[in-house]
């Protein structure tokens, strides 16, 4: 318990503060590292697997964090419980988005249009930007390996980087991280 | 690596406490709120372009489905030329470059064809003196004598572009391309006097095909070539 506890010292308190964890940071440089070095140039079971586990900790703390700055900015900073709440939600999503793809076909086509067309603007903002008139809709790829559901757990990383330190403990929070 | 990470994390920790015991325009909260904004933005990016890049695993059956992928690109303008007794004739050559694979992975030259359409109008002749028919001799790179056609007034001619080079990886090595020749002349070698206008254009069309879980089909698209004319 103290090795995870070192390992994983306790977000900022301030809104949004998870997405500055290390934990996250560390995340965000695995999933673009993988993606566009170690893919191509080292495919194998390893690479194919260390995306999975860094979006599963990289979505829920995502959303949670923009949850926190939008709370944060239209009324007050998130309650501790509240934010638990939330976090549970972002969490669950997370991990339905991620996992239901993997077993149940019509969540994968599901999933490979609706990515696509939250990357399609920025597509076509590209394309228009390159010069060109037009860009095709084209559907993400994706394969189904129930494999892929052995990063389901990171989840639980998720959840403990991600939980609004106690207002008793925030004001110990950093000297514990030290 | 992990030493430098925990450093940063206690430095940026007492900053933290400090800005929450301060009004929030802190000089500290800057700062943070740029990271977080650029952590935001890096997180999208990453995270939106995580799918594409997967290529199939090797242990994964291979797809007997694919998404067929139509190129097209209409009305390319090829050139207007004068054909009178001074130039009979002349030639127009046209390279053509696959510059990249389409969206990043799909080979946009796979049955490539090219079709010349050519609109003619005559003047300065008499009666009794008809325009001459124009003589249109078409060859490709490599593709040997080419064929020769007559037209009078409207002319058009389809050929295959016999891309070659990498162009599987049009970006690396050597460049995936091809050319054509149309040599246009005046059957009466100009003897007639008179003008013979030509107004060329041309239409590309190819396919590419990518393995996929279910059949569809995407285009027409315009393809990632360069078209280039020369006379």
């Amino acid at each position: 318990m103290g090795i995870f506890r070192a390992l994983l010292p306790p977000r900022l308190p301030a809104a949004g503060g998870a997405l500055l964890h290390p934990v996250m940071l560390v995340s965000l440089g695995v999933l673009v590292v993988n993606d566009h070095v170690l893919k191509r140039c080292w495919p194998g079971v390893l690479s194919g697997k260390l995306s999975d586990f860094a979006v599963v900790v990289l979505l829920p703390l995502f959303l949670h964090g923009l949850v926190e700055l939008a709370h944060d900015k239209v009324s007050r900073p998130l309650s501790v419980v509240a934010s638990a709440r939330w976090l549970v939600g972002c969490i669950v999503l997370s991990t339905l988005v991620f996992a239901l793809p993997e077993v149940w076909q019509p969540a994968e086509l599901a999933y490979r249009y609706g990515a696509a067309g939250l990357r399609y603007p920025f597509q076509l903002l590209w394309s228009l930007a390159q010069g060109h008139t037009t860009r095709a809709f084209v559907p993400v790829r994706a394969t189904a390996d129930i494999t892929d559901l052995l990063a389901v757990p990171m989840a639980l990383v998720a959840w403990r980087v991600g939980q609004l330190p106690a207002p008793a403990a925030q004001a110990s929070a950093v000297s514990h991280s030290t | 690596m992990l030493c430098a990470m925990r450093m940063w994390w206690r430095h940026f920790g007492r900053k933290a406490q400090a800005s929450t015991a301060v009004p929030p325009d802190d000089a500290v909260a800057g700062p943070r709120t740029w990271l977080m904004i650029l952590v935001i933005v890096a997180t999208t990016a990453a995270l939106l372009g995580t799918s594409d890049t997967t290529p199939p695993s090797d242990d994964t059956p291979t797809s007997q489905f694919n998404t067929t992928y139509t190129f097209e690109r209409r009305g390319v303008e090829v050139g207007s030329i004068d054909l009178t007794a001074e130039q009979p004739r002349t030639t127009f050559y046209v390279n053509f470059r696959a510059d990249e694979l389409f969206d990043g992975n799909v080979v946009s030259t796979n049955g490539a064809s090219a079709t010349f359409r050519a609109a003619i109008t005559a003047a300065g002749f008499s009666d009794k003196d008809a325009p001459p028919y124009l003589m249109f001799k078409l060859s490709a790179e490599g593709m040997g004598s080419g064929t020769q056609t007559q037209a009078l007034e409207q002319y058009s001619q389809i050929t295959p572009l016999p891309f070659s080079g990498n162009c599987m990886a049009p970006t690396e090595g050597e460049a995936c391309s091809t050319s054509l020749a149309l040599e246009i002349s005046r059957t009466d070698d100009g003897s007639k006097g008179g003008t013979v206008h030509v107004d060329l254009l041309l239409d590309v069309n190819a396919t590419g095909m990518e393995p996929d879980v279910e059949n569809s089909t995407v285009g027409p698209e315009d393809p990632p070539w360069t078209i280039e004319v020369l006379q």
